[in-house]
């Protein structure tokens, strides 16, 4: 027995021994990181590039999935009628060239490149681009599976009456009423072009777990929660990829994927533990890479329910909290403070003093809205690490204290995240800390979703906040039929200032995109609209 | 051959009883994963769920289901209406054959640490196979797995997760247990790539079996060691080894070989940690991510099926195995 104790005190001091000797590494500034990898000039042909994420993806079929996971694979897979510019926001031309608008705005066409082939053989064509909204737009459809789900075609295409081909070869879009959003929706990649050979009978079930599209990769094995392996398309349109194979593989534990990378199982990955910063930074093998994240984490209020019907309450909460604490707290310092409900990085957002952390303040507005002693309340938060809330319990603990100075005694509510989503979209809580990561790259995906009273119908709420604003609702709706892209931009402009005083929700941070790559790899682009393409990458020599 | 027929025969309702119940189980819990897939649209569900039969009473599904796994199908899952029996027999596989690596590993380290301390007990050699088995159950296998693997790395040993590295392709193999095949195939490069990736995840799969194994080995034959006949042998002039080996270490094997079984049994199902913690492409983690965490009964149901079937053949074989060992129970039988 003594042995064992001596030898195991030998190992701790052993272990503790080292770290003196070594001097700490420095934590990288986030916001100061590149967002690409060097361009690759000489390529070293015929390689796997293998990339590690944190889970595999749920299905292939892009109308179908939400996940993450899911829409990187799929970004590779198929190409969409427009794009952003890679590493930009910039809507540009892709399977569409050009494209024109009637007067009115509701009548779209589109003209469509014509040296398109599916990784299947058959041709790309405007029959492929009817096809594939129908699919989604029109019940009972006969490329429906029973039980498919369109998610994003009744949300972000509600508006589109009828998708027409025309006889000249190209699409013709009308829409029920003018939607601003429209062209931005359709770089989504739940609108990435499908081929109707692949929907026959026989094979329409099996497309979400083999899916054909026209893509700079042909999709090749799916090894579920193993791998998920796409080969170049050699004869893809925009030019063959620089390495012959792409391998997804899911790695769970963040430090494991981490180790995998330094040790060349992996070449690239996601979602690193924010521990490991500094250690990352300080590794020559390997590369990090950031950019301010289009997300937003906040802290919601039943503004329905008493005390948060009271604005003045609700603003006492907003200066209750102390943002860069929360960042220090709940993020490792990796997150910048949000003083929108429009995150910084989203274009439209309109820049605002934000407020400070002001006790004497809020105490003074509880005081004058009936509530001299505080009040009790519940706070729910949700279980699951999201890249916008990536320690639950700490950003939870620090809110509650910050409430807690202002004498709000918030009790915390943890729930499994699916029981939480359904909860907060009943209403049933009095705050709750949620966030949004952006579908489609317009302002209109976090105001409108967020706080329109359109979207606060009991048990499918986004706006968990359940806020009724009818000015900032006028104008959200005078908005989305703004083509006019300064008047838009003033739109929301005042929503957000009215926002900021009616304090529906309180904007906490909005959290970078971080990935690590090791240096040999070249080419790779963060795409800030999410999503990851490939197409570029390669090795340096 | 009575005995073994009727071992053999008693699994079968043992498998039905097991199924039955995780099925029950399943069905009180609250919420799936259809609930998920449907929010948006109720009315779907409702039809969807009539034609996949999910409103039968729970007698008529329990028996579609054992009719379907009877015949290979084990249904499809309630989020992406795909079959889950191939995948989970694919995990199965991996998992048998890191659970199969892993065991061979403690039975070969443990029963040789265990035989070891025995003979020498209270010796040097005896309290460094006690500190190997106490570090081996104490150690938490997360812990012990990330631990090799920050080794493994700074040693330059190339560590992979997944079964095999990624540049080999296996289109061609029948089976999911690539080690055991390859040779078969002539594919000896796959062949030293699952070894190579099997390693780490096998050595801290091993630790707590293998320490289980060292103590009751030590524990079973220092009675046995002990005991009349092995003076005897000892005492007619026979060499120690001989005794140890042949007489000893026989009648130690029963309790020995019983413990085994239960291990290996755990092993599958409770490679999860493992199997997380290196990425394996496993039941385990299968089970607990596609199964449990997303809520999909046939994934849940399926997967623990398969885990208990082969738990129940384990130790079918090791009952097979008693009779091998010990004529007694074979004669005790008839």
């Amino acid at each position: 027995m003594r042995t064992v104790a001596v030898l195991f005190l030998a190992t701790l001091f052993a272990c503790s021994g080292g770290d003196k000797d070594k001097q700490a590494p420095e934590v990288p500034d986030v916001t100061r990181l590149m967002g690409a990898a060097p361009a690759l000039t000489d390529a070293a042909p015929g390689k796997t590039f293998i990339w590690g994420r944190g889970a595999d993806a749920s299905l292939l079929d892009p109308a179908q999935i939400t996940d993450g996971e899911s829409v990187k694979v799929v970004t590779n897979i198929f190409d969409t009628l427009v794009t952003f510019k890679p590493g930009g926001t910039e809507i540009v031309p892709w399977l569409a060239t050009e494209w024109e608008k009637s007067a009115d705005n509701l009548v779209w066409t589109f003209t469509l490149r014509d040296d398109v082939t599916f990784h299947d053989g058959t041709p790309f064509n405007a029959e492929a681009v009817v096809f594939t909204f129908e699919r989604q737009l029109v019940e009972g459809h006969p490329a429906r599976n029973d039980g498919d789900t369109f998610p994003y075609a009744h949300d972000r295409f509600k508006a589109v009456q009828k998708v027409e081909a025309l006889e000249d070869g190209r699409v013709r879009f009308t829409l029920k009423e003018p939607y601003a959003p429209f062209l931005s929706a359709l770089a989504l990649f739940s609108t990435s072009i499908v081929p109707p050979s692949a929907f026959t009978a026989d094979k329409k079930r099996s497309f979400a777990s083999a899916p054909v599209g026209t893509g700079p990769f042909v999709f090749e094995s799916w090894d579920r929660d193993s791998r998920i392996v796409l080969r170049a398309n050699p004869d893809y349109w925009g030019g063959v990829p620089q390495v012959e194979r792409v391998i997804f593989r899911p790695i769970q534990n963040a430090q494991a994927r981490l180790q995998e990378l330094r040790s060349g199982g992996i070449h690239g990955m996601d979602s690193p533990d924010l521990n490991d910063l500094a250690a990352i930074h300080a590794d020559r093998r390997l590369r990090l890479l950031g950019r301010p994240g289009i997300n937003l984490c906040y802290l919601a209020m039943h503004t329905l329910k008493k005390p948060f019907d009271d604005h003045r309450v609700r603003q006492a909460v907003a200066y209750a909290i102390d943002k860069e604490g929360l960042i220090e707290a709940g993020y490792n310092g990796c997150a910048e403070p949000a003083p929108s409900m429009c995150p910084v990085s989203m274009r439209g957002h309109h820049p605002m003093h934000d407020r400070r952390r002001d006790l004497d303040k809020a105490k003074r507005l509880l005081k004058e809205a009936g509530y001299p002693d505080g009040f009790k309340t519940t706070l729910w938060y949700g279980h699951n690490q999201r890249p916008y809330f990536p320690k639950p319990d700490q950003i939870a603990l620090h809110l509650r204290e910050d409430l807690k100075g202002a004498g709000i005694d918030a009790e915390l509510k943890k729930l499994d995240w699916t029981a939480y989503l359904e909860a907060t979209k009943r209403g049933e809580h009095d705050m709750c800390i949620l966030g949004w990561m952006a579908d489609i790259y317009d302002p209109d995906d976090f105001l409108y979703v967020l706080l329109d009273k359109e979207n606060a119908v009991v048990g499918q709420a986004n706006n968990v906040s359940f806020y009724q604003g009818d000015r900032a609702h006028n104008l959200m709706l005078e908005a989305q039929r703004t083509f006019d892209w300064n008047l838009r931009v003033k739109k929301y402009a005042e929503v957000q200032e009215i926002v900021f005083n009616e304090v529906p929700a309180v904007p906490l941070v909005t959290a970078p995109d971080l990935r690590v790559l090791r240096s040999e790899v070249r080419g790779y682009i963060l795409y800030p609209a999410g999503g990851e393409y490939f197409r570029h990458v390669g090795f340096a020599p | 051959m009575t005995y073994a027929l009727r071992r053999v025969l008693l699994t079968l309702p043992l498998l039905l009883v097991v199924s039955l119940l995780v099925f029950a189980l399943t069905d009180v819990l609250p919420g799936d994963a259809a609930d998920r897939r449907f929010e948006k649209h109720p009315e779907m569900m409702e039809k969807w769920r009539a034609e996949r039969g999910l409103d039968d009473p729970l007698p008529v599904r329990w028996v579609r289901y054992v009719r379907g796994v009877a015949g290979g199908d084990f249904d499809r899952s309630y989020l992406t209406d795909q079959p889950v029996g191939p995948d989970l027999l694919k995990k199965l596989q991996a998992t048998f054959e890191l659970t199969i690596f892993a065991m061979i590993i403690a039975i070969l380290v443990g029963g040789a640490v265990g035989i070891l301390s025995a003979v020498f007990p209270r010796s040097p050699l005896d309290y460094a196979g006690s500190l190997l088995a106490m570090c081996g159950i104490s150690m938490p296998v997360f812990w012990l797995g990330m631990l090799l693997m920050v080794f493994a790395v700074d040693m330059g040993f190339e560590y992979g997760s997944d079964r095999f590295h990624q540049d080999l392709t296996v289109d061609e193999f029948s089976t999911a247990l690539y080690l055991l095949e390859s040779p078969f195939r002539g594919r000896f490069d796959v062949f030293f790539s699952c070894l190579k990736h099997l390693l780490l995840p096998g050595v801290a799969l091993a630790t707590i079996p293998m320490a289980v194994i060292t103590r009751m080995t030590r524990a079973s034959m220092l009675e046995e060691i002990r005991k009349d006949y092995a003076t005897t042998a000892r005492a007619k002039g026979l060499r120690r080894r001989k005794v140890v080996l042949k007489h000893v270490l026989r009648n130690a094997l029963i309790p020995i070989t019983t413990i085994t079984g239960l291990q290996f049994g755990q092993l599958m199902g409770g490679a999860v940690l493992t199997e997380t913690v290196f990425s394996w492409p496993g039941l385990g983690s299968y089970l607990v991510q596609k199964g449990v965490l997303a809520r999909d009964t046939p994934v849940i149901v399926g997967g623990v099926v398969l885990i208990a079937g082969t738990f129940v053949v384990v130790n079918l074989v090791v009952d097979l195995l008693y009779a091998v060992i010990d004529p007694r129970v074979r004669k005790g039988a008839a």
